[in-house]
């Protein structure tokens, strides 16, 4: 839908006209993304009507004060590489791209935090911190995840969580504006202050800002953030050899840096392996972990490459998974990284990592222990390559993928892979080798919060019978009425699915204290007039009322179509 | 009347109308005068606790939620209006369940530290301690007013130790927060390995945050779980000494960049005195000998190499505090590591420590980070100089919290409640003590009634939207009104 020229003109006059487009070619460049066949039935998602570029708060908030007038739904992004971002109700509609919001305004190197603005990517917050000795948790999409996307917006949880945390734990200050176009300040930023407690006085705004998920672009703009940083133990500058014009994806560490150690242990059976996770996490020694995802590999270029890749080891891969063939079994290995700022620090972690290991029958097997194969493996879980997509182009992240204990997740994951596996065995999605039993976690804060259960399930979205497996895979793992509905409102990758494709919270509030009821009045709070866009946070109303007892079916295309 | 729907609820026995009783939740030991209550009523449990609160919508009635035993000392429990029903949740006192693998603990808000403390211990756990509370503090009560504890590596968040919580909102609903929510009773939760940890949610919002720091204006939590931390089995303490802040600052930032330690603060001479000695003469007396300034450090030793991993930290840290040219010491002029660390695992012996050098006391907290907080001392001292209020005898207690990100800055005004002059001068510092805080940039994370106006001057924005969010969850104002922004 065009905007009229009224409209238009409203919302140049925040921008100035440079930093504003309506061009249907340019337009199309902003709803091409991952998962969109599989929402929307198409390449495309809903064109939006508008983009604009600000680069001032100020800017932000007078554009959504003429959204407001015009009854016009805006949406912002930072990198733009989850579905959500560029997913709207309907196409009288604006995106906010920041990408001139890119500065890193602040690190404090004492107090251990960093501000920064919202096309700051994690990636080149670690460089810069690395040079004053800190760190921000990475992101398994790779390296171009904006921070306050992840930190603020939308999921953020990670293999470094064990040492980092993540979601919104690490958020000490927030600029934000609202929408009704006020700018909101948080804690110590509105006092004036820096920006280095989130919460007061009294209450925290925090619990607004996100929950488990972020609100997805749902409520509003965030123009800036202060987060919390940890420890890096490693050098000021690395050397990630590539060639000028490769994906950074393509570099790769001769070594794994001074300052941490890597080890990968793998142990006899699933059990022994989970055990043996719940006592390294809970040791305090790691600064970053991973069940099962061992990242030692070589990097594939693209999709075509890793299918390659993929067909290739194939047979090799399935015996290795499958502890019943006899090889080294991969669903058991972990990856342990420990960083240290002292030969004593290093000894002791060293020590206890292997003490435990030993306890729970590990072995160190050469080819996953050689000095490249860490050195990768660090550099994926410490920086993230972000490869999930490579073999089939789609992925569906974690089904149901709640947090709690690892006792819970274990039980969730092996009841999910059960149904996995029907779908791998028929063809639709990518085995990963027959008959493993795999159980993947990510522990938060040495697990003293639980940890995030994670599988993926890899189907292709251009194929159709692998399109319509992943979305009777994701119904029957939806259905509040089936054996999943005790273990926590499934979340796909940590938003709550788009609405009103699947009626998430609709099916899930009742069941689940009506969180709903109160999530529904915040958002009317925050939003009179609905005008950011609720796609991937909560409708102003249900659309349907229960088609099929008290379960409101899925449907699949985009909204102003169904 | 409204007595009588009370002890339809709770039983007439739990329904205190005593003339005694009700002067005495009137007022505290703040400078505030408040209303005087119209009954004290004392649920057993969560179904009393929601019978309560929609009788209390219906009637119109407000409601003050109290967990802890007296003294009181903030205002945050004295009644704001008339006709106030004070609900005293002291006789929920359950520890539903203490989880050792993962480490976590489900209580009722009527436990105290001592009562939480031998528990854990018998399963190898303690709890994320506070400095010393006093004896009647519920551990509830403690987490959710944001108390910081003395453990900075271990405190991740600032609602940290809170987990999840089950709570009867002002609307009468009751919901349960974070991992806690489901179709399910918590017990038939912990039979799928679901053990109420993951403080995260439901889906896009944080409802735990909406009851910390809320001095129970958002709901009233009826049970919580709580993270907690491996009991040590062999700790080595040490005491810091130096003239002036700055270095034992610099040492706490350099401890905390890496997470190293377990316990760890810095006091002033008047506070270490206060803590260490019961009567006021050897109060004196100690702090004759005391250096100014301590920082506190501990490391303790769990896990798998308990020994090794105390032994690791203690070498870093001394070489830590040698590059900022400190010397730790077992004991120094008039204190002990030894005599210090029992002190730091339960509540304040009786009577509690702040009441000791004088008998009343005043607290001043806020927050800032830790480089400032020598700027924030000098402001103190020097107002406290202008209002005849001799510097000496403030006490200061330093908290680095959330990794050391920020600083809980604690000053003490000690004084003798029965002697005008001093009350009146205490009352002057502490009235000119916030203003400046606030206009050096001291944040006041918890609004208490002594400066919550204060607070609340740099922060329409936030008390617009806490209005807002007032308004969903306890639409008729009944909770604790008067709090807050509210
Ligand atoms: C292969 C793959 C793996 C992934 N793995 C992980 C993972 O391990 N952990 C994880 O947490 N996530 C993961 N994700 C999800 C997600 O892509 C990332 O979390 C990441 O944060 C996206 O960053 P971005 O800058 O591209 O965000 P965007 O796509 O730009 O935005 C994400 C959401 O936040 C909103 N948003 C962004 N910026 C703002 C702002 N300034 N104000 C208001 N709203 C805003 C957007 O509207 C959108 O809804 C994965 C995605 C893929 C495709």
């Amino acid at each position: 839908m065009k905007l009229s020229n009224e409209e238009y003109k409203a919302l140049e006059a925040t921008v100035g006209p440079e930093y504003i487009s309506q061009e249907p070619v340019i337009m199309d460049t902003y709803n091409q993304v991952w998962g969109n066949k599989f929402f929307f039935d198409e390449k495309h998602s809903v064109r939006p009507a508008a983009v604009l570029l600000p680069a001032r708060p100020k800017e932000i908030s007078e554009a959504v004060r003429v959204c407001n007038r015009y009854r016009i739904l805006f949406k912002a992004f930072s990198s733009g590489f989850e579905y959500l971002s560029l997913s709207l109700m309907n196409s009288k509609s604006i995106l906010f791209d920041l990408r001139r919001m890119n500065r890193i305004v602040e690190i404090d190197e004492k107090n251990m935090r960093a501000v920064v603005e919202p096309y700051v990517s994690v990636y080149r917050l670690q460089m810069e911190a690395a040079k004053k000795g800190l760190f921000t948790g990475r992101i398994g999409v790779g390296y171009s995840a904006g921070v306050i996307a992840a930190e603020c917006c939308h999921h953020g949880c990670q293999h470094t969580m064990v040492f980092t945390s993540g979601y919104g734990r690490n958020v000490l200050g927030v600029e934000w504006v609202l929408p009704t176009g006020e700018i909101l300040n948080v804690g110590t930023g509105e006092a004036g202050s820096d920006l280095f407690s989130a919460d007061g006085p009294g209450f925290s705004l925090r619990g607004v800002l996100r929950g488990r998920t972020g609100a997805n672009g749902g409520h509003g703009v965030i123009t800036k953030a202060s987060v919390k940083l940890y420890p890096w133990y490693g050098p000021k500058q690395w050397d990630h050899k590539k060639q000028p014009g490769e994906a950074l994806s393509k570099g790769q560490l001769e070594s794994v840096p001074d300052g941490y150690k890597v080890f990968v242990p793998t142990f006899q059976n699933l059990d022994d392996t989970l055990s043996a996770s719940e006592d390294l996490c809970r040791a305090e020694i790691l600064c970053a972990f991973g069940i099962a995802i061992v990242g030692t590999n070589p990097y594939s270029e693209g999709n075509d490459e890793d299918w390659a890749m993929m067909q290739k080891t194939a047979e090799t891969r399935a015996r290795d998974i499958d502890p019943a063939g006899g090889g080294v079994s991969i669903a058991n290995s972990v990856v342990c990284v420990i960083g240290y700022q002292s030969p004593g620090e290093m000894e002791y972690k060293e020590k206890c990592l292997r003490k435990i290991a030993e306890q729970w029958g590990g072995t160190f097997y050469d080819n996953l222990n050689e000095p490249r194969a860490l050195a990768r493996a660090f550099a994926d879980i410490m920086w993230s390559s972000g490869v999930n997509l490579r073999a089939t182009g789609d992925f569906l992240p974690s089904s149901s993928s709640p947090d709690g204990s690892p006792e819970m997740l274990k039980r969730l994951a092996l009841q999910e892979a059960e149904i996995k596996r029907r779908y791998e065995q028929a063809g639709a999605f990518l085995t990963l080798g027959s008959g493993a039993r795999m159980v993947s976690w990510r522990p938060e804060e040495h697990l003293s919060i639980g940890a995030q259960g994670i599988s993926t399930a890899q189907y292709d979205p251009y194929d159709p019978a692998s399109l319509q497996a992943a979305r009777k895979f994701i119904n029957e793992i939806f259905d509040p009425r089936g054996q999943f509905n005790r273990y926590g409102v499934p979340s796909r990758g940590g938003c709550l699915q788009i609405e009103p494709v699947t009626h998430v919270h609709q099916n899930w509030g009742p069941r689940y204290d009506n969180y709903d009821m109160w999530l529904r009045k915040i958002k009317k709070m925050l939003d009179p007039n609905t005008v950011a866009d609720w796609t991937a946070y909560i409708p102003p109303e249900y659309p349907d009322s229960p088609k099929d007892g008290d379960y409101v079916l899925p449907s699949y295309g985009k909204a102003e179509q169904l | 009347m409204a007595e009588k729907g009370l002890a339809g609820i709770v039983g007439g026995g739990n329904v205190l109308l005593e003339t005694g009783v009700l002067d005495g939740y009137s007022r505290d030991a703040s400078f505030l005068s408040g209303a005087r209550p119209r009954c004290v009523v004392r649920p057993g449990n969560a179904t009393e606790v929601q019978a309560i609160v929609k009788w209390a919508g219906e009637a119109q009635t407000p409601l003050v939620p109290v967990s802890s035993g007296p003294p009181h000392a903030r205002g945050d429990t004295v009644p704001g209006v008339d006709g106030a029903v004070i609900i005293d949740l002291s006789r929920m006192k359950k520890i539903i369940r203490i989880d050792p693998c993962n480490k976590v603990a489900m209580v009722e808000p009527g436990v105290t530290f001592a009562e939480l403390q031998p528990a854990l211990a018998k399963e190898g756990l303690c709890a994320y301690m506070p400095l010393a509370p006093r004896a009647g503090k519920s551990v509830i009560g403690s987490v959710l007013e944001r108390e910081p504890v003395t453990m900075p590596s271990h405190h991740w968040d600032s609602t940290d130790p809170l987990l999840c919580a089950e709570v009867v909102y002002g609307t009468g609903d009751r919901f349960r927060t974070g991992e806690a929510s489901g179709p399910d009773t918590v017990e038939e939760q912990w039979e799928m390995g679901r053990v109420q940890l993951n403080p995260f949610g439901h889906s896009h919002i944080d409802f735990q945050r909406f009851l910390s720091g809320a001095q129970g204006t958002m709901g009233i939590v009826t049970w919580a779980t709580l993270k907690c931390c491996y009991l040590s089995r062999l700790t080595r303490a040490w005491l810091v000494p130096s003239e002036g802040l700055g270095s034992l600052i610099d040492l706490a930032y350099r401890l905390l960049r890496f997470r190293l330690g377990g316990k760890l603060f810095i006091l002033n001479a008047t506070n270490l005195a206060c803590l260490l000695d019961i009567d006021a003469a050897d109060i004196k007396r100690r702090l004759a000998v005391l250096p100014p300034w301590v920082l506190f450090a501990s490391f303790e030793g769990y896990g798998t190499l308990p020994v090794e991993k105390a032994a690791y930290e203690e070498a870093d840290f001394l070489r830590m505090a040698n590059e900022v040219g400190l010397s730790p010491q077992i004991a120094i002029p008039g204190a002990s590591a030894e005599e210090l660390l029992p002190l730091l695992s339960g509540p304040s012996p009786e009577p509690y420590w702040k009441s000791r050098a004088r008998g009343g006391f005043q607290d001043i907290f806020f927050l800032s980070t830790s480089d400032r907080v020598p700027e924030f001392c000098t402001i103190i001292s020097n107002l406290a100089e202008r209002n005849r209020y001799a510097p000496e005898d403030i006490g200061v207690y330093l908290q680095p919290i959330v990794q050391g990100t920020a600083c809980h800055c604690e000053f003490t005004l000690y004084y003798h409640p029965d002697k005008a002059l001093e009350s009146d001068a205490t009352r002057l510092l502490m009235d000119a003590a916030c203003e400046q805080i606030l206009a050096s940039g001291g944040f006041f994370s918890r609004p208490y009634p002594a400066w919550k106006k204060i607070a609340y001057r740099r922060a329409a924005s936030t008390a617009a939207i806490q209005k807002k969010l007032k308004q969903i969850f306890d639409p008729e104002g009944i909770l604790n009104p008067g709090k807050l922004c509210f």
